[in-house]
């Protein structure tokens, strides 16, 4: 089974022990700080006004992430899926921009669509690495509290928390449906019917889903849930969350101005 | 004369695909009583177990607990009165820890702070789980994870029990468990199970339903001892209640409960 984002909660880090209301609240600022965008700086990528900070963005990130102890090898391997998609984004971005300006061998790439590529990785990476900060160093169903106690919707905070909850059941339940599969001589690709054996266990995966969402939903009625869930909590605002929280603001601040001005 | 805990009249009902799972069924269930459901597969045990819980609307007939009906609106205030322990308890305990699975009824009924903390812990310390507060539901073997979604139940200090199935997915030693666990409490009890042994343990006395039909509604000792009905109706008596004729089955009867014997049984 695939360890979830919280795998490495329990290591003892100065964000580890972060109140995470304050860590949730300062970290997600420095995530906007660093995905705001100089106006203009589409038509015109300028190294000291958008490259500089968006370097300096990641590399706060990378600060941020090398003080928790997460190991990097866990980060590094949930950023493969969405390094392919930028990958494509550097692949395409120089191919499909209007000005044409740049021979590399056969090929003639847009320049501008090459530094606006670059300064889109860099920004992506800078925001993903922060994830990592912010979801991984306290037990998901801590950092779903606090976001309850910032005031996010409680719907949302409920379909995320959910969500969360039971992608791995889903995905025990697929492994076991194919394990199924194989121990009666399934084999993916060699079958002619590997479309409709895979469409039928996707099939049964969902009903079973629904049938399990109504269940839930009945025990949950059962113990007087009516739309809203009430939390318990034992968060402690102590100076040094304060503390970091200033850190974090000051440096989002820093950020925001270097690139609007 | 005391308000039955639950009073089911006339209650008929269909699933949208037409199929009648409920016909006409009436029992009546008193304080501190407890009552064994049994029948084979697709009697109708956990539709009505769902009925009385107020989850399905009934066509016809009705439903009252505490003389109190679930009405068309969410009837948060009866609930705390219903407590529901379903067969898959995977599915009942989907908070993160057990303190927070076992903490949730209770938050919803309005209980706040210190409270909460000691309803979790009383409740915990009952199916003899403390110390589990922070533990997964979901990394719990099928024994505790029943427990803690007994004990989510027990928090809400609910005055009926409805248990489907509770011996399902336990092993001999959890079901010994849950059998002396059971003994200890006096809600009013009501088991749908197909575990007879458990059944005849727990309830002095059961339904038999089948086709959503009360076939009977007696002693479980007698009813038990006669095998021919038994058969009939798609159940036989598990291997350590065959051979025993109704005075033996009599002596096993309620054996764990603490709930006083009914009149006349």
């Amino acid at each position: 089974m695939t360890p979830g984002l919280d795998h490495f909660a329990h290591l003892d880090s100065i964000i580890h022990r972060w109140d995470p209301r304050w860590k949730t609240a300062g970290l997600s600022l420095l995530l906007l700080a660093t995905a705001i965008e100089r106006p203009g700086s589409r038509a015109d990528v300028s190294l000291s006004s958008d490259y500089l900070p968006a370097l300096v963005g990641l590399g706060l990130s990378i600060a941020t992430l090398l003080l928790t102890r997460i190991p990097l090898a866990f980060v590094a391997r949930r950023l493969i899926a969405p390094g392919v998609f930028l990958s494509l984004l550097v692949v395409l971005l120089p191919l499909l921009h209007p000005d044409k300006d740049l021979e590399v061998g056969p090929l003639i790439l847009s320049r501008q669509g090459l530094e606006l590529a670059g300064l889109i990785v860099l920004r992506a990476l800078a925001m993903l690495i922060l994830v990592f900060p912010i979801f991984s160093t306290a037990r998901f169903d801590l950092t779903m509290k606090a976001l309850r106690r910032l005031r996010l919707p409680s719907a949302l905070v409920q379909i995320l928390f959910f969500t969360y909850r039971y992608l791995f059941l889903s995905t025990d339940q697929i492994a076991r449906l194919r394990r199924a599969a194989r121990a009666r001589g399934f084999v993916p690709l060699r079958s002619p019917r590997t479309l409709r054996t895979i469409g039928n266990g996707l099939g049964i995966a969902l009903v079973t889903s629904v049938d399990r969402t109504r269940r839930i939903h009945d025990a949950m009625r059962c113990r007087g849930y009516s739309g809203e869930i009430s939390i318990v909590d034992d968060f402690r605002t102590r100076r040094s969350d304060l503390a970091l929280f200033v850190v974090a603001l000051l440096l989002a601040g820093a950020l925001v101005f270097w690139r609007l001005t | 004369m005391s308000v039955p805990a639950i009073r089911v009249h006339d209650l008929t009902f269909s699933y949208p695909d037409g199929r009648k799972a409920i016909d006409d069924v009436n029992l009546e269930l008193a304080a501190n009583e407890s009552l064994g459901i049994v029948g084979p597969n697709g009697a109708g045990k956990t539709t009505l177990i769902h009925l009385i819980a107020g989850l399905h609307r009934a066509q016809s007939g009705g439903v009252e607990i505490l003389g109190q009906r679930f009405g068309d609106r969410e009837n948060t205030a009866l609930r705390r009165h219903v407590g529901v322990v379903f067969q898959e308890t995977e599915d009942q305990c989907f908070n993160p820890t057990v303190f927070d699975d076992v903490a949730f009824g209770p938050l919803n009924f309005g209980l706040q702070g210190k409270s909460i903390e000691e309803r979790v812990a009383d409740a915990l310390r009952q199916v003899g789980l403390a110390g589990f507060e922070d533990r997964v539901p979901h990394h719990l073997s099928s024994g505790e994870r029943r427990r803690v979604a007994l004990a989510g139940v027990l928090s809400c200090e609910p005055s009926v029990l409805l248990l489907d199935e509770p011996t399902s997915g336990l092993d001999p030693r959890g079901r010994r468990e849950l059998l002396e666990l059971l003994g200890g409490m006096d809600q009013a009890l009501l088991v749908a199970s197909h575990d007879l042994e458990f059944v005849l343990r727990t309830c002095r006395r059961s339904i038999l339903i089948d086709g959503g039909r009360v076939i009977a509604d007696d002693p479980t000792a007698k009813l038990l001892a006669d095998a021919r009905a038994l058969e009939q109706h798609g159940l036989e008596p598990p291997l350590g209640l065959r051979g025993l004729d109704r005075e033996g089955l009599e002596r096993m009867s309620g054996t764990v409960s603490a709930r006083p014997p009914e009149e006349g049984s």
